[in-house]
This record gives structure tokens, C-alpha cells and sequence, in this order.
């Protein structure tokens, strides 16, 4: 294999994976209190300031004097209270047709949902450790007590 | 925008608002049970409470069904964007909420303005718009908390006040 060739090749490598650790935006941190973390799919925990990007498979978690407000692209906003674990299990939305899916799960505390386009004209699936539903469209609050 | 600016430009809101509904003389047709814990000022903290899944939010009652108008929704989409680019930018969601209303995104000109309370506390305007909004998709509870909200607070205008009275009238009604 010559250079040029060689060149292209890595070329193409770094097209496909070195993305990898830049997942693609859902929304953003719009408003926090405190410093909520979030751990994205590389697994890199930062603390969520406003304007943020958020990621698919991002992991948002709260102590006790922290809370954060998401905004995503399709309009949804998520309130994540104190002391609480969500994680964004999918978001995939199309803005030209206007659909989508979004899954939660809330792992512990409280999150409060408000709905955008997706869950207009589909189910958003939250999940918690006792139960799992899909909701269309409105707006809900989703409490997981200590013991789940 | 100075803050006084932006405090007339919510009274106006407030005020467009409630004529519009006023004027609709119809109530959503379904209750939306809603557990606002979260649309408090950053200063209360709110304890965890039990699992609640709330039935989902109506559709709009027939006869409010928005129409907008293609620069409507084209003006929405680009506040739409600029929220995103400036989420905690109160001018900005301000703006973004007048015109989700007019294009009928209810819940989106709700999530604003509690994102707009979050960022600035005590706004009886706001409060007076978004028990507005809850009520006109017929979630009775929540609108009576923040129109509640918004007739107790010091801040609030006379005029805030009364329009606050009578829109709780008809939620308890």
C-alpha cells in the first residue's frame, strides 16, 4: 500500500469512528440549579451548565440542592428534581416529519415531562424500577420513592 | 430589553391571553391531573413524592383549534430555535411563548414560561399566564395553583389581581 493510499485509508477511519465520541445533540441544558452531572455515551461526566448539549444515552444525575431543566429538539422539556437519575434512553426525531421516539428511565427521584412534538403523535416510553408506560402527549410527573 | 420592558410586554401577554380565552367562552373538555412540583422559584425545594402518571393531556377542544398562518409558524420555528440558543434568555422565552400560543403548542408556551419562573422567581404576569394555559387544557388544579399563585403575590397590579379572580372563579366553578 503506497502513502496516498495509506492516507486514505486512515481518512476514512477517522470518518467513521473518530465521531464516535462526539454524540449527536438532542436538546440542551436550558436552565440549572446547583451542579447537576451528566455522563454522555463516552462516558465522560461533566457538570450541565446552560446550553449544554445534551446526548442520546446521556445519563443526567442530581444531588440534593441540584436541579436541571432540559430542553430537547422536538420541543419536550424534562425538570429532573434533586436527588434523581434519569437517562436519556433514545431520542431520535425527524424535524421535516415531525415524528419520532423518546425513552426515559427514571432511575430514582423526580421528573417532571412536558410534552413536544414526539409525543404528539407518539408514545414516550418511560420506564422506572417497579413499573414502565407509555404516555401520548400532556404533561406528567413521574416520583420514584427510595425504595423504587 | 429592559426589565421594565419585558414586565409590560408579559402584561400585554397576560392580558391578549386571557381575552382570547374569555372571548372563547369553552372549556377543555378533559382534566389533566398535573403535579407542578417542579414550577417553583429556585428557592423551594420540593420533597419526592409517589409514583403519578396522570392521564395524557386532551387535544384541543373543537372550535380552539389554531389555524396559523404560514409566517406564524415559520416565526414560531425560528423562536423555537433561538430558545435553543439562548435557553435561559427571558426575552427570548417570553417571545417563544406568545407565539407557541398562537400556533396552538400549549404545553410548549407552559414549558417556557416555568422555565422563564425558574430563572426569575416571582412573576405574578407569568403566573397569571401559565393558570391561563393550564386551564385552557383543563388541568383545573394547576391553573388554580398559579392563578392562586399569582392573586396572592406582593407583586402583583390590580389588574393582575382581578383577571387572576376571574379566571379562579371558573376553575372552582
Amino acid at each position: 500500500m503506497n502513502k496516498s493510499k495509506l492516507l486514505m485509508v486512515l481518512a476514512a477511519f477517522s470518518a467513521a469512528f473518530g465521531a464516535g465520541g462526539a454524540s449527536a445533540r438532542v436538546g440542551v441544558a436550558s436552565v440549572v440549579e446547583g451542579e447537576p452531572l451528566g455522563v454522555p455515551p463516552n462516558g465522560v461526566e461533566r457538570i450541565l451548565r446552560v446550553g449544554i448539549d445534551m446526548s442520546a444515552d446521556e445519563k443526567v444525575t442530581t444531588g440534593a440542592n441540584d436541579r436541571a431543566h432540559l430542553v430537547f429538539l422536538d420541543g419536550t422539556s424534562l425538570t429532573v428534581g434533586p436527588n434523581s437519575t434519569v437517562l436519556i434512553d433514545k431520542f431520535v426525531f425527524d424535524p421535516q416529519k415531525k415524528n419520532g421516539e423518546m425513552a426515559l428511565t427514571v432511575g430514582r427521584g423526580t421528573m417532571r415531562f412536558v410534552g413536544g412534538v414526539i409525543s404528539k403523535t407518539s408514545e414516550v416510553r418511560v420506564k422506572t424500577p417497579s413499573a414502565s408506560i407509555g404516555i401520548r402527549g400532556g404533561i406528567f410527573t413521574v416520583t420514584v420513592s427510595p425504595t423504587g | 430589553m429592559a426589565l421594565r420592558a419585558i414586565r409590560v410586554r408579559r402584561m400585554k401577554m397576560a392580558r391578549s391571553l386571557a381575552n382570547s380565552f374569555l372571548a372563547s367562552g369553552v372549556l377543555a373538555a378533559a382534566v389533566l391531573v398535573v403535579a407542578p412540583v417542579l414550577a417553583q422559584t429556585p428557592s423551594t425545594k420540593a420533597p419526592p413524592r409517589a409514583l403519578t402518571l396522570p392521564a395524557p393531556a386532551p387535544a384541543a377542544p373543537q372550535g380552539q383549534t389554531p389555524n396559523p398562518t404560514v409566517q406564524q409558524r415559520a416565526a414560531y420555528e425560528t423562536a423555537f430555535q433561538a430558545s435553543l440558543q439562548r435557553p435561559s434568555d427571558p426575552d427570548t422565552l417570553a417571545r417563544f411563548a406568545e407565539l407557541a400560543v398562537q400556533v396552538g403548542d400549549i404545553e410548549g408556551a407552559i414549558s417556557a414560561l416555568e422555565r422563564l419562573l425558574l430563572i426569575e422567581g416571582d412573576q405574578p404576569e407569568v403566573k397569571l399566564e401559565l393558570g391561563v394555559l393550564y386551564f385552557r387544557l383543563g388541568s383545573t388544579d394547576a391553573a388554580a395553583m398559579y392563578l392562586e399563585a399569582a392573586r396572592a403575590s406582593p407583586e402583583a397590579s390590580k389588574e393582575t389581581r382581578e383577571r387572576a379572580e376571574t379566571f379562579l372563579k371558573a376553575a372552582v366553578r
